[in-house]
Protein backbone atom coordinates (compact mmCIF):
# COMPACT_ATOMS: atom_id res chain seq x y z
CA UNK A 1 0.00 0.00 0.00
CA UNK A 2 1.68 3.25 -0.82
CA UNK A 3 0.28 7.33 -1.34
CA UNK A 4 -1.37 6.71 -4.45
CA UNK A 5 -3.26 3.75 -3.32
CA UNK A 6 -4.55 5.70 -0.14
CA UNK A 7 -5.75 8.76 -2.64
CA UNK A 8 -7.33 6.03 -5.45
CA UNK A 9 -9.09 4.75 -3.16
CA UNK A 10 -10.59 7.29 -0.88
CA UNK A 11 -11.46 9.14 -4.04
CA UNK A 12 -13.56 5.94 -5.23
CA UNK A 13 -15.23 5.65 -2.14
CA UNK A 14 -16.38 9.01 -2.19
CA UNK A 15 -17.76 9.03 -5.40
CA UNK A 16 -19.32 5.71 -5.42
CA UNK A 17 -21.01 7.02 -1.75
CA UNK A 18 -21.83 10.50 -3.02
CA UNK A 19 -22.57 9.24 -6.20
CA UNK A 20 -20.51 12.03 -7.69
CA UNK A 21 -18.37 10.66 -10.28
CA UNK A 22 -16.40 13.85 -10.63
CA UNK A 23 -15.73 14.77 -7.35
CA UNK A 24 -12.00 15.05 -6.63
CA UNK A 25 -11.10 13.84 -3.37
CA UNK A 26 -9.18 17.23 -2.39
CA UNK A 27 -7.19 17.32 1.34
CA UNK A 28 -9.16 20.55 1.98
CA UNK A 29 -13.00 19.07 1.31
CA UNK A 30 -15.15 19.00 4.17
CA UNK A 31 -18.70 17.34 4.27
CA UNK A 32 -20.12 20.85 4.11
CA UNK A 33 -18.62 20.98 0.04
CA UNK A 34 -20.44 17.32 -0.68
CA UNK A 35 -24.31 16.96 -1.21
CA UNK A 36 -25.49 13.97 1.15
CA UNK A 37 -22.26 14.21 3.73
CA UNK A 38 -24.70 13.86 6.32
CA UNK A 39 -24.09 12.75 9.93
CA UNK A 40 -25.96 9.29 8.76
CA UNK A 41 -23.63 8.95 5.61
CA UNK A 42 -20.34 10.07 7.75
CA UNK A 43 -20.69 6.72 9.40
CA UNK A 44 -21.13 5.12 6.11
CA UNK A 45 -18.01 6.31 4.73
CA UNK A 46 -16.06 5.43 7.70
CA UNK A 47 -16.89 1.76 7.29
CA UNK A 48 -16.09 1.65 4.29
CA UNK A 49 -12.94 2.98 4.48
CA UNK A 50 -12.51 0.66 7.57
CA UNK A 51 -13.21 -2.50 5.15
CA UNK A 52 -11.13 -1.10 2.30
CA UNK A 53 -8.46 -0.60 4.34
CA UNK A 54 -8.51 -3.07 6.96
CA UNK A 55 -8.12 -0.67 9.75
CA UNK A 56 -10.15 0.58 12.62
CA UNK A 57 -10.80 4.60 13.98
CA UNK A 58 -11.14 5.56 17.38
CA UNK A 59 -14.69 7.38 18.46
CA UNK A 60 -12.64 10.25 18.75
CA UNK A 61 -10.55 10.18 15.51
CA UNK A 62 -14.33 9.62 13.99
CA UNK A 63 -15.91 13.04 15.33
CA UNK A 64 -13.25 15.31 14.82
CA UNK A 65 -11.56 14.67 11.38
CA UNK A 66 -12.16 17.96 9.77
CA UNK A 67 -11.42 17.19 5.87
CA UNK A 68 -10.56 14.87 3.45
CA UNK A 69 -6.69 15.97 3.83
CA UNK A 70 -6.88 14.41 7.69
CA UNK A 71 -9.05 11.28 6.54
CA UNK A 72 -6.00 10.46 4.32
CA UNK A 73 -3.30 11.20 6.70
CA UNK A 74 -4.69 8.83 9.79
CA UNK A 75 -5.39 6.08 6.81
CA UNK A 76 -2.26 6.68 6.08
CA UNK A 77 -0.67 6.59 9.69
CA UNK A 78 -2.82 3.44 10.60
CA UNK A 79 -1.30 1.25 7.34
CA UNK A 80 2.16 2.34 8.04
CA UNK A 81 3.00 4.91 5.59
CA UNK A 82 5.47 6.76 7.25
CA UNK A 83 5.51 10.78 6.70
CA UNK A 84 8.71 10.91 4.79
CA UNK A 85 7.57 7.85 2.30
CA UNK A 86 4.55 10.32 1.70
CA UNK A 87 7.19 13.19 1.17
CA UNK A 88 9.27 10.77 -1.15
CA UNK A 89 6.39 9.56 -3.21
CA UNK A 90 4.93 13.17 -3.51
CA UNK A 91 8.37 14.35 -4.81
CA UNK A 92 8.81 11.50 -7.51
CA UNK A 93 5.53 12.15 -9.16
CA UNK B 1 -4.33 39.66 35.04
CA UNK B 2 -4.07 36.70 36.70
CA UNK B 3 -4.52 35.27 32.78
CA UNK B 4 -2.41 37.22 31.03
CA UNK B 5 0.84 37.81 33.27
CA UNK B 6 3.31 34.82 32.93
CA UNK B 7 3.24 33.04 36.06
CA UNK B 8 4.06 28.98 35.73
CA UNK B 9 0.86 27.55 36.81
CA UNK B 10 -1.11 26.34 33.39
CA UNK B 11 -3.52 28.30 32.04
CA UNK B 12 -6.57 25.85 33.36
CA UNK B 13 -5.57 26.44 36.90
CA UNK B 14 -4.85 30.04 37.24
CA UNK B 15 -8.69 30.75 35.19
CA UNK B 16 -10.31 28.29 37.78
CA UNK B 17 -9.20 30.27 40.31
CA UNK B 18 -10.64 33.09 39.09
CA UNK B 19 -13.83 31.23 37.99
CA UNK B 20 -14.46 30.32 41.43
CA UNK B 21 -14.09 34.26 42.65
CA UNK B 22 -16.83 35.09 39.79
CA UNK B 23 -19.38 32.32 40.58
CA UNK B 24 -19.10 33.27 44.18
CA UNK B 25 -19.65 36.38 42.92
CA UNK B 26 -22.52 36.12 40.35
CA UNK B 27 -24.16 32.91 41.82
CA UNK B 28 -23.25 32.91 45.47
CA UNK B 29 -20.06 31.24 47.96
CA UNK B 30 -22.93 28.19 48.01
CA UNK B 31 -22.45 28.35 44.37
CA UNK B 32 -19.19 28.05 44.30
CA UNK B 33 -18.80 25.63 47.26
CA UNK B 34 -20.94 23.28 45.40
CA UNK B 35 -19.11 23.68 42.22
CA UNK B 36 -15.73 22.45 44.13
CA UNK B 37 -17.46 19.63 45.76
CA UNK B 38 -18.95 18.53 42.53
CA UNK B 39 -15.51 18.91 40.35
CA UNK B 40 -13.54 17.06 43.79
CA UNK B 41 -16.02 13.65 43.29
CA UNK B 42 -15.65 13.77 40.07
CA UNK B 43 -11.51 13.95 39.88
CA UNK B 44 -11.96 11.22 43.10
CA UNK B 45 -14.12 9.09 40.53
CA UNK B 46 -11.92 9.17 37.66
CA UNK B 47 -8.27 9.49 38.99
CA UNK B 48 -8.45 5.86 39.86
CA UNK B 49 -9.64 5.11 36.21
CA UNK B 50 -6.55 7.11 35.46
CA UNK B 51 -4.44 4.87 37.65
CA UNK B 52 -5.55 1.95 35.97
CA UNK B 53 -5.13 2.99 32.79
CA UNK B 54 -1.53 4.29 32.96
CA UNK B 55 -0.52 0.72 34.73
CA UNK B 56 -2.65 -0.80 32.00
CA UNK B 57 -5.13 -2.60 33.44
CA UNK B 58 -7.58 -1.70 31.10
CA UNK B 59 -10.56 -4.62 31.60
CA UNK B 60 -12.63 -3.30 34.02
CA UNK B 61 -11.90 0.66 32.74
CA UNK B 62 -15.07 1.12 30.15
CA UNK B 63 -17.37 -0.64 32.91
CA UNK B 64 -16.30 1.91 35.68
CA UNK B 65 -16.87 4.86 33.01
CA UNK B 66 -20.63 3.87 32.09
CA UNK B 67 -20.67 3.60 36.29
CA UNK B 68 -19.39 6.99 36.69
CA UNK B 69 -21.67 8.12 33.74
CA UNK B 70 -25.01 5.88 35.23
CA UNK B 71 -23.83 7.69 38.80
CA UNK B 72 -23.90 11.34 36.86
CA UNK B 73 -26.92 10.30 34.94
CA UNK B 74 -29.05 8.74 38.05
CA UNK B 75 -28.91 11.90 39.93
CA UNK B 76 -29.98 13.69 36.81
CA UNK B 77 -33.08 12.13 36.32
CA UNK B 78 -34.09 12.20 40.09
CA UNK B 79 -33.94 15.79 40.38
CA UNK B 80 -35.97 15.73 37.48
CA UNK B 81 -38.98 13.25 38.48
CA UNK B 82 -39.01 14.57 42.16
CA UNK B 83 -37.60 17.71 42.54
CA UNK B 84 -38.16 19.80 39.34
CA UNK B 85 -41.18 22.52 39.84
CA UNK B 86 -42.21 22.19 36.36
CA UNK B 87 -42.94 18.59 36.23
CA UNK B 88 -45.89 19.80 39.02
CA UNK B 89 -47.70 22.82 37.21
CA UNK B 90 -49.20 25.61 38.72
CA UNK B 91 -47.55 24.74 42.30
CA UNK B 92 -44.36 25.24 43.86
CA UNK B 93 -42.50 22.12 45.46
CA UNK B 94 -41.44 22.70 49.01
CA UNK B 95 -38.42 21.04 49.79
CA UNK B 96 -37.85 19.14 53.34
CA UNK B 97 -35.23 20.94 55.03
CA UNK B 98 -32.99 17.60 55.47
CA UNK B 99 -32.92 17.55 51.85
CA UNK B 100 -31.96 20.90 50.93
CA UNK B 101 -28.92 20.23 50.42
CA UNK B 102 -29.37 17.21 47.83
CA UNK B 103 -31.99 19.34 46.05
CA UNK B 104 -29.32 21.73 45.34
CA UNK B 105 -26.57 19.21 44.23
CA UNK B 106 -29.31 17.74 41.78
CA UNK B 107 -29.78 21.34 41.00
CA UNK B 108 -26.26 21.51 39.27
CA UNK B 109 -26.26 18.68 37.43
CA UNK B 110 -29.69 19.04 35.53
CA UNK B 111 -30.91 20.63 32.79
CA UNK B 112 -27.60 21.62 33.24
CA UNK B 113 -24.41 22.74 31.05
CA UNK B 114 -22.49 20.91 34.46
CA UNK B 115 -24.07 17.59 33.51
CA UNK B 116 -23.44 17.50 29.80
CA UNK B 117 -19.98 18.81 30.99
CA UNK B 118 -19.53 16.11 33.42
CA UNK B 119 -20.51 13.52 30.97
CA UNK B 120 -18.16 14.96 28.17
CA UNK B 121 -14.93 15.13 30.66
CA UNK B 122 -16.02 11.66 32.03
CA UNK B 123 -15.61 10.29 28.14
CA UNK B 124 -12.52 12.17 27.46
CA UNK B 125 -10.72 10.63 30.36
CA UNK B 126 -12.30 7.14 30.10
CA UNK B 127 -12.24 6.10 26.84
CA UNK B 128 -10.00 8.53 25.18
CA UNK B 129 -6.93 9.49 25.75
CA UNK B 130 -7.23 12.95 27.59
CA UNK B 131 -5.41 14.23 30.47
CA UNK B 132 -7.79 14.23 34.04
CA UNK B 133 -6.79 17.95 35.27
CA UNK B 134 -6.33 18.58 39.33
CA UNK B 135 -9.89 19.25 41.00
CA UNK B 136 -9.70 22.92 41.26
CA UNK B 137 -8.85 23.24 37.24
CA UNK B 138 -11.74 20.95 36.98
CA UNK B 139 -13.82 23.72 38.13
CA UNK B 140 -13.03 25.81 35.52
CA UNK B 141 -14.04 23.41 33.12
CA UNK B 142 -16.92 22.24 34.80
CA UNK B 143 -18.88 25.31 35.72
CA UNK B 144 -16.96 28.50 33.97
CA UNK B 145 -18.56 31.36 35.33
CA UNK B 146 -19.30 32.94 31.77
CA UNK B 147 -21.52 29.88 30.31
CA UNK B 148 -22.75 28.72 33.66
CA UNK B 149 -26.05 29.53 32.90
CA UNK B 150 -26.94 28.48 29.47
CA UNK B 151 -23.85 27.38 28.09
CA UNK B 152 -21.95 26.85 25.29
CA UNK B 153 -20.93 23.24 25.82
CA UNK B 154 -17.39 23.51 25.48
CA UNK B 155 -15.50 20.30 24.77
CA UNK B 156 -13.28 18.78 27.15
CA UNK B 157 -11.10 18.56 24.87
CA UNK B 158 -10.75 21.72 23.82
CA UNK B 159 -10.33 23.17 27.13
CA UNK B 160 -7.42 21.11 28.15
CA UNK B 161 -5.48 22.48 25.17
CA UNK B 162 -5.71 25.79 26.54
CA UNK B 163 -2.67 24.97 28.47
CA UNK B 164 -0.48 24.58 25.43
CA UNK B 165 -1.61 27.09 23.17
CA UNK B 166 0.74 29.95 23.40
CA UNK B 167 -1.52 32.78 24.14
CA UNK B 168 -0.46 35.68 22.00
CA UNK B 169 -0.26 39.00 23.04
CA UNK B 170 -3.00 41.41 24.54
CA UNK B 171 -3.62 44.00 21.34
CA UNK B 172 -6.31 46.56 20.93
CA UNK B 173 -7.51 45.16 17.80
CA UNK B 174 -8.19 41.67 19.87
CA UNK B 175 -10.35 43.79 22.83
CA UNK B 176 -12.22 45.84 20.43
CA UNK B 177 -13.47 42.64 18.68
CA UNK B 178 -14.24 41.08 22.09
CA UNK B 179 -15.84 44.07 23.39
CA UNK B 180 -17.91 44.58 20.33
CA UNK B 181 -19.05 40.12 20.19
CA UNK B 182 -19.91 41.35 24.05
CA UNK B 183 -21.84 44.42 23.04
CA UNK B 184 -23.76 42.79 20.49
CA UNK B 185 -24.69 40.08 23.17
CA UNK B 186 -25.81 42.60 25.51
CA UNK B 187 -27.98 44.10 23.58
CA UNK B 188 -29.81 41.40 21.75
CA UNK B 189 -30.27 39.69 24.70
CA UNK B 190 -31.45 43.00 27.36
CA UNK B 191 -32.70 45.19 24.49
CA UNK B 192 -34.03 43.36 21.86
CA UNK B 193 -35.41 40.10 23.90
CA UNK B 194 -36.39 41.78 26.97
CA UNK B 195 -38.35 44.20 24.76
CA UNK B 196 -39.84 41.37 22.95
CA UNK B 197 -41.02 39.73 26.16
CA UNK B 198 -42.12 43.14 27.72
CA UNK B 199 -44.82 43.82 24.35
CA UNK B 200 -45.91 39.86 24.40
CA UNK B 201 -46.01 39.06 28.11
CA UNK B 202 -45.71 42.36 30.15
CA UNK B 203 -43.73 42.76 33.28
CA UNK B 204 -44.99 40.35 35.75
CA UNK B 205 -46.18 38.24 32.90
CA UNK B 206 -45.12 34.30 32.09
CA UNK B 207 -44.07 33.15 28.98
CA UNK B 208 -46.92 31.16 27.63
CA UNK B 209 -47.90 30.22 24.11
CA UNK B 210 -51.87 30.18 23.37
CA UNK B 211 -51.48 30.41 19.62
CA UNK B 212 -48.88 29.23 16.73
CA UNK B 213 -48.29 33.09 16.62
CA UNK B 214 -47.45 33.48 20.35
CA UNK B 215 -45.04 30.13 19.62
CA UNK B 216 -43.19 31.98 16.11
CA UNK B 217 -42.81 34.95 18.80
CA UNK B 218 -41.41 32.75 21.40
CA UNK B 219 -39.04 31.18 18.87
CA UNK B 220 -38.21 35.12 17.75
CA UNK B 221 -37.62 35.91 21.34
CA UNK B 222 -35.56 33.00 22.74
CA UNK B 223 -33.52 33.16 19.46
CA UNK B 224 -32.36 36.75 20.42
CA UNK B 225 -32.05 36.34 24.26
CA UNK B 226 -30.24 32.59 23.96
CA UNK B 227 -28.20 33.64 20.98
CA UNK B 228 -27.45 37.05 22.66
CA UNK B 229 -26.46 35.43 25.84
CA UNK B 230 -24.28 32.67 23.52
CA UNK B 231 -22.28 35.97 22.27
CA UNK B 232 -21.74 37.63 25.46
CA UNK B 233 -20.23 34.00 26.81
CA UNK B 234 -18.35 34.21 23.67
CA UNK B 235 -16.73 37.33 23.75
CA UNK B 236 -15.90 36.82 27.51
CA UNK B 237 -14.32 33.42 26.73
CA UNK B 238 -12.29 35.35 23.51
CA UNK B 239 -11.34 38.02 25.85
CA UNK B 240 -9.98 35.50 28.53
CA UNK B 241 -8.44 32.79 25.93
CA UNK B 242 -10.78 29.93 27.33
CA UNK B 243 -12.17 27.85 24.15
CA UNK B 244 -16.29 28.96 24.14
CA UNK B 245 -17.65 28.10 21.17
CA UNK B 246 -19.74 29.90 18.75
CA UNK B 247 -23.51 28.63 19.48
CA UNK B 248 -25.88 29.76 16.87
CA UNK B 249 -25.01 30.30 12.86
CA UNK B 250 -28.26 32.21 11.20
CA UNK B 251 -30.67 29.43 11.89
CA UNK B 252 -33.85 31.03 10.12
CA UNK B 253 -31.67 30.58 6.86
CA UNK B 254 -32.04 26.68 7.73
CA UNK B 255 -33.61 24.97 4.43
CA UNK B 256 -34.16 21.66 6.60
CA UNK B 257 -35.36 20.77 9.70
CA UNK B 258 -31.83 18.65 9.71
CA UNK B 259 -30.00 22.01 8.86
CA UNK B 260 -31.53 24.14 11.25
CA UNK B 261 -30.38 21.45 14.05
CA UNK B 262 -26.93 22.43 12.69
CA UNK B 263 -26.88 26.12 13.56
CA UNK B 264 -29.13 26.02 16.54
CA UNK B 265 -27.39 25.54 20.01
CA UNK B 266 -24.32 24.31 18.02
CA UNK B 267 -22.55 22.87 20.77
CA UNK B 268 -24.77 21.02 22.53
CA UNK B 269 -25.29 19.45 18.97
CA UNK B 270 -21.32 18.61 19.22
CA UNK B 271 -22.14 17.50 22.52
CA UNK B 272 -24.75 14.81 21.46
CA UNK B 273 -22.81 13.76 17.98
CA UNK B 274 -19.48 13.37 20.15
CA UNK B 275 -20.42 11.36 23.41
CA UNK B 276 -23.73 9.94 22.20
CA UNK B 277 -24.60 9.58 18.22
CA UNK B 278 -21.77 8.67 16.84
CA UNK B 279 -20.44 5.99 19.20
CA UNK B 280 -23.66 4.52 19.14
CA UNK B 281 -24.16 4.52 15.24
CA UNK B 282 -20.39 3.05 14.73
CA UNK B 283 -21.27 0.54 17.43
CA UNK B 284 -24.53 -0.82 15.50
CA UNK B 285 -22.52 0.18 11.60
CA UNK B 286 -19.74 -2.33 12.38
CA UNK B 287 -22.35 -5.08 13.47
CA UNK B 288 -24.63 -5.20 10.44
CA UNK B 289 -23.44 -7.31 7.62
CA UNK B 290 -25.03 -5.87 4.90
CA UNK B 291 -24.02 -2.12 3.82
CA UNK B 292 -27.37 -0.77 2.55
CA UNK B 293 -28.08 -1.60 6.45
CA UNK B 294 -25.95 1.41 7.79
CA UNK B 295 -27.80 4.30 6.82
CA UNK B 296 -31.06 2.13 8.39
CA UNK B 297 -29.68 1.40 11.60
CA UNK B 298 -28.67 5.07 11.78
CA UNK B 299 -31.85 5.88 12.47
CA UNK B 300 -31.94 4.65 16.03
CA UNK B 301 -28.85 6.15 17.45
CA UNK B 302 -30.91 9.53 15.71
CA UNK B 303 -34.07 8.86 17.78
CA UNK B 304 -32.25 8.39 21.15
CA UNK B 305 -29.64 11.13 20.40
CA UNK B 306 -33.36 13.70 20.18
CA UNK B 307 -34.78 11.88 22.99
CA UNK B 308 -31.61 12.57 25.08
CA UNK B 309 -32.02 16.38 23.90
CA UNK B 310 -35.82 16.36 24.36
CA UNK B 311 -35.53 14.40 28.53
CA UNK B 312 -32.82 17.22 28.95
CA UNK B 313 -34.93 19.78 29.34
CA UNK B 314 -37.85 17.83 30.92
CA UNK B 315 -38.67 14.26 31.33
CA UNK B 316 -42.18 14.49 30.42
CA UNK B 317 -44.03 12.57 27.56
CA UNK B 318 -44.47 15.37 25.32
CA UNK B 319 -40.54 15.91 25.33
CA UNK B 320 -40.55 12.49 24.65
CA UNK B 321 -43.04 12.96 21.72
CA UNK B 322 -41.06 15.81 20.26
CA UNK B 323 -38.00 13.95 20.61
CA UNK B 324 -38.75 10.96 18.76
CA UNK B 325 -40.81 13.26 16.22
CA UNK B 326 -37.66 15.62 15.63
CA UNK B 327 -35.95 12.51 14.55
CA UNK B 328 -38.53 10.73 12.56
CA UNK B 329 -38.53 14.75 10.52
CA UNK B 330 -35.47 14.39 9.98
CA UNK B 331 -35.12 10.84 8.94
CA UNK B 332 -37.70 11.59 6.16
CA UNK B 333 -35.84 14.57 5.05
CA UNK B 334 -32.79 12.48 4.56
CA UNK B 335 -34.53 9.54 2.79
CA UNK B 336 -36.12 12.06 0.54
CA UNK B 337 -32.35 14.78 0.10
CA UNK B 338 -30.92 11.00 -1.01
CA UNK B 339 -33.76 10.19 -3.63
CA UNK B 340 -33.31 13.65 -5.00
CA UNK B 341 -29.48 13.34 -5.01
CA UNK B 342 -29.76 10.07 -6.98
CA UNK B 343 -31.76 11.98 -9.97
CA UNK B 344 -29.20 14.71 -9.39
CA UNK B 345 -32.54 17.18 -8.82
CA UNK B 346 -30.21 18.89 -6.28
CA UNK B 347 -27.90 20.49 -8.56
CA UNK B 348 -30.29 21.85 -10.49
CA UNK B 349 -30.52 25.53 -10.62
CA UNK B 350 -34.07 25.87 -10.03
CA UNK B 351 -34.46 23.34 -7.39
CA UNK B 352 -31.39 25.21 -5.63
CA UNK B 353 -33.78 29.08 -5.65
CA UNK B 354 -36.61 26.61 -4.95
CA UNK B 355 -35.03 24.87 -1.44
CA UNK B 356 -33.61 28.98 -0.56
CA UNK B 357 -36.79 30.05 -0.60
CA UNK B 358 -39.09 27.53 0.33
CA UNK B 359 -36.77 25.99 2.58
CA UNK B 360 -36.95 28.25 5.46
CA UNK B 361 -40.41 28.95 5.72
CA UNK B 362 -41.03 24.75 6.04
CA UNK B 363 -38.29 24.57 8.42
CA UNK B 364 -39.56 27.62 10.60
CA UNK B 365 -43.18 25.68 10.08
CA UNK B 366 -42.13 22.81 11.78
CA UNK B 367 -39.87 24.29 14.61
CA UNK B 368 -42.83 27.03 15.50
CA UNK B 369 -45.14 23.64 15.51
CA UNK B 370 -42.89 21.94 17.92
CA UNK B 371 -42.48 25.05 20.17
CA UNK B 372 -46.02 25.19 20.47
CA UNK B 373 -46.31 21.73 21.12
CA UNK B 374 -43.94 21.85 24.58
CA UNK B 375 -43.90 25.81 24.92
CA UNK B 376 -46.43 25.71 27.88
CA UNK B 377 -44.14 22.76 29.97
CA UNK B 378 -41.04 24.55 29.43
CA UNK B 379 -41.37 28.11 30.55
CA UNK B 380 -44.09 27.09 33.83
CA UNK B 381 -42.51 26.62 36.56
Amino acid sequence: MNTHEVETTVTDILRTLFRQPTLEARDDLTARDVTGWDSLNHVNLIIQVEEEFGIRFSNDEVANFVNVGELKRLIRQKVGITADESTAEAATT
Amino acid sequence: MLLYVKLPAPMTLRFSIINVFGVGLLFGAQAAGLLLGLALVLWLILWPITILKRRGHTRFVPWMGCLSIALLAALFIAYKLYFDTALTVGRSVEHPAKIEALYRLLRAVSFSYVFVRGIDLIRSVVWSSHRLLNPLSLTGYLGPFHMLIAGPISPYAEHVKADDVQRPKPTFAHLLTCTNTIATGLFLKIVVAQAMKLFLFGVEGSIVSTSWVDSAYLLAFLFCDFAGYSLIALGIGRLLHIPTPINFDRPYLATSVTDFWQRWHMSLGVFVRNNLFLPLQLFLARRVKRRSWVTLVGVLPLAIAFVFVAMWHRVTVSFFIWGVAMAAVMTIEKLIRDRAAVRDWLQRPRVKIALRVIGPVYTLSVIITSVHYVANEIFVG
